[in-house]
């Protein structure tokens, strides 16, 4: 189930009106939320309902005897179980096919090719986003920053909720479980939120990413050497701004749908291509899963607390892993390292070469050299193999008129960047404007908004790009 | 001192033998509040905390069905176009059908206009190619040289 579609709007209308029906009953409301999740991802496949329903069992099995066990070496043991058994459960799904193919080219370089047990795994939905918080609740657990949770239904709907099951962001279960503890209050401030979030949400996916995919971004990724650089370059933009868009808008949406729901989610996103370096980027950018990354992968490795060099090797070692998360390709590997190198190269500038001195770059060319980077590392994360990005960089030195560039593609590529120079936390001052208006005009607005959005916007919507991660 | 005369000043007035006070104005008293006393409900009554929660609810809920009943009327072909992707069963051609219905009246009533003017207007846009957008900034920076078409 999409969010953009007829078929979630009924669905929402339907949970929202039964949740806040039982709202002086917690537990049965936390029940039907569980069920109504249950019921969002089997519209998928319903077969995978299972493995949501094993995973939290886990992880609530696993919290819950750290909770109780008393010795250090136990609950040291127990924790490192829970997160093997996730990524087992994550590397079956998600890279067993990759690493298999990898193993029989190795052997194949030895000379001992063997017919390795190929399968072809399907990739549960959300699969990444649902471990990754299993693993944190496990973790925080047993480092004592969460308490056990009360009940198994807690650890399930924790898990399975929703709005963020699909594709983030990543909540965590120090900010979700005591939001589950009682049953929740909406304020006007919150309710308005939400109701801007999701058309702001609707704009950004169905009107620029939908438009900037079919109208630039899928046909120049799909053969390059069709194009000129006018049309590759715009189209690298073009998938600058889509991925922004199509990701921003989910987070948006599962934000806004929680908030009407009475649960607060964590931003996820803050106007990422004003950051003036890699680092402020990561900051700015999917910023659950940069989070996470640092709270479990960096700062576990040792972080920076070990001199440079051990520093620039946890980056570099985060950033590669945090590539493989978004998919099992060498493409998103390479993506990875290229992070992972303007990261290195940033701190090494930084805290070894440049003089305190020294004028500093005004923040004009920190933007415009960060986006580069950035848009330079999303070809190969948006291409399918090497030999696509590789053909994509050639193409950028044949100097042909631009075809697919036109004044509208322009139009959604210059106003996807511009949203980026809105006042920060705009969303939130027109929100407590809307709160104080009277409930019909705060709908008709929302209504109108969302008639605009659908006047514009293409038949369809294809699926956001985070699903498959 | 001061208390006493906070405490005298804030009492009601002495009631007269039987008595007793008369009810705050329907519009004055907070459903909840009526609810609990109609039905002597188990629950203990609200907090300022959960009146403010009830308010924000119901002004939410309001402003929920407002903005889909104005979608319902004036956004009725994407009903339509949605009833018409579902798998074919009798359910969804019930569904098909009704929509067909729905979309025909509305239309008939014109309120399918706002949709279709911003909908032109945005694929006229679209269609714009750089000699469309090259000729009209021209026409902007000198309209007396551009003879308009009826001449």
């Amino acid at each position: 189930m999409l969010f953009p579609t007829m078929i979630f709007g009924l669905f929402f209308l339907v949970v929202y009106a039964s949740t806040w029906s039982l709202n002086r009953e917690n537990e049965r409301r936390k029940q039907f939320l569980l069920l109504a999740s249950w019921v969002f991802y089997a519209w998928w496949d319903w077969r995978f309902v299972g493995l949501l329903i094993a995973s939290a069992l886990l992880n609530w099995f696993v919290a819950k005897r750290i909770g109780e066990s008393e010795d250090r070496n136990t609950r040291h043991r127990l924790v490192a179980i829970g997160v093997v058994i996730n990524l087992i459960i994550l590397g079956f799904f998600k890279y067993y096919g990759f690493f298999v193919e990898q193993f029989g080219e190795m052997l194949k370089l030895a000379g001992w090719e063997r017919d390795l047990p190929l399968m072809h795994v399907i990739l549960p939905i959300g699969i990444s986003f649902f471990t990754f918080q299993g693993m944190s609740y496990v973790i925080d657990v047993h480092r004592g920053k969460c308490p056990k949770a009360h009940s198994l239904l807690d650890v399930m709907l924790l898990m399975s909720f929703f709005p963020h099951l699909v594709a983030g962001p990543i909540v965590r279960a120090s900010d979700l479980l005591p939001q589950f503890a009682k049953a929740p209050k909406l304020s006007r401030e919150m309710a308005a939120h939400g109701l801007l979030l999701i058309a702001w949400g609707l704009f950004k996916k169905t009107v620029i990413a939908s438009e900037l995919a079919t109208g630039l971004v899928d046909p120049v990724f799909f053969d390059p050497t069709a194009y000129g650089a006018g049309d590759l370059v715009g189209a690298a933009y073009g998938y600058a701004v889509q991925i922004y868009c199509d990701f921003s808008a989910y987070s948006d949406i599962a934000i806004g749908v929680a908030a009407l729901l009475g649960y607060r989610f964590p931003r996820n996103f803050d106007q990422p291509y004003r950051s003036r370096s890699l680092q402020e980027f990561w900051r700015r950018w999917h910023i659950s899963l940069s989070n996470w990354l640092r709270d479990y992968l960096y700062v576990p490795l040792g972080g920076n607390r070990g001199g440079l060099v051990r520093t620039c090797i946890n980056l570099m070692i985060t950033m590669l892993l945090g590539g493989l998360w978004h998919g099992a390709a060498w493409t998103f590997i390479a993506w990875g390292a290229i992070h992972g190198t303007a990261l290195i190269i940033e701190r090494v500038w930084w805290s070894a070469i440049r003089k305190p001195d020294w004028p500093r770059m005004s923040p004009v060319w920190g933007v415009l050299i960060t986006f580069n980077v950035v848009c330079l590392a999303w070809i190969l994360f948006r291409s399918d193999s090497f030999a696509t990005a590789m053909a994509y960089l050639e193409g950028l030195g044949r100097l042909t008129a631009p075809t697919l560039i036109t004044p509208f593609i322009l139009s959604l590529i210059v106003g996807g960047l511009a949203l980026h120079a809105l006042p920060p936390r705009a969303i939130e001052r027109t929100a407590s404007w809307l709160c104080r208006v009277p409930s019909p005009a705060a709908g008709l607005t929302i209504g109108l908004l969302i008639l605009l959005v659908e006047a514009v916007r293409p038949a369809g919507v294809a699926p956001f790009i985070y699903f498959q991660f | 001192m001061s208390d006493d005369i906070i405490d005298h000043a804030a009492e009601p007035p002495p009631l007269n033998g039987d008595q007793t006070p008369p009810p705050a104005p329907r519009r004055d008293r907070p459903p909840l509040i009526e609810l609990a006393e109609k039905a002597g409900f188990a629950f203990s009554d609200p907090t300022d905390e959960d009146l403010l929660a009830d308010h924000a609810r119901r002004w939410t809920s309001r402003a929920i069905l407002v903005a889909t009943l104005l979608l319902a009327a004036l956004n009725s072909p994407s009903i339509q176009t949605w009833a018409t992707t579902l798998p074919p069963t009798w359910g969804s051609q019930t569904i098909d059908d009704l929509a067909e219905v729905w979309t025909s009246r509305l239309e008939q009533l014109g309120l399918d206009q706002p949709r279709t003017v911003i909908h032109d207007h945005y694929g006229a846009f679209q269609q714009l190619g750089w000699r469309d957008v090259l000729r009209t900034l021209r026409v902007r920076r000198a309209p007396d040289r551009n003879p308009t078409p009826h001449r």
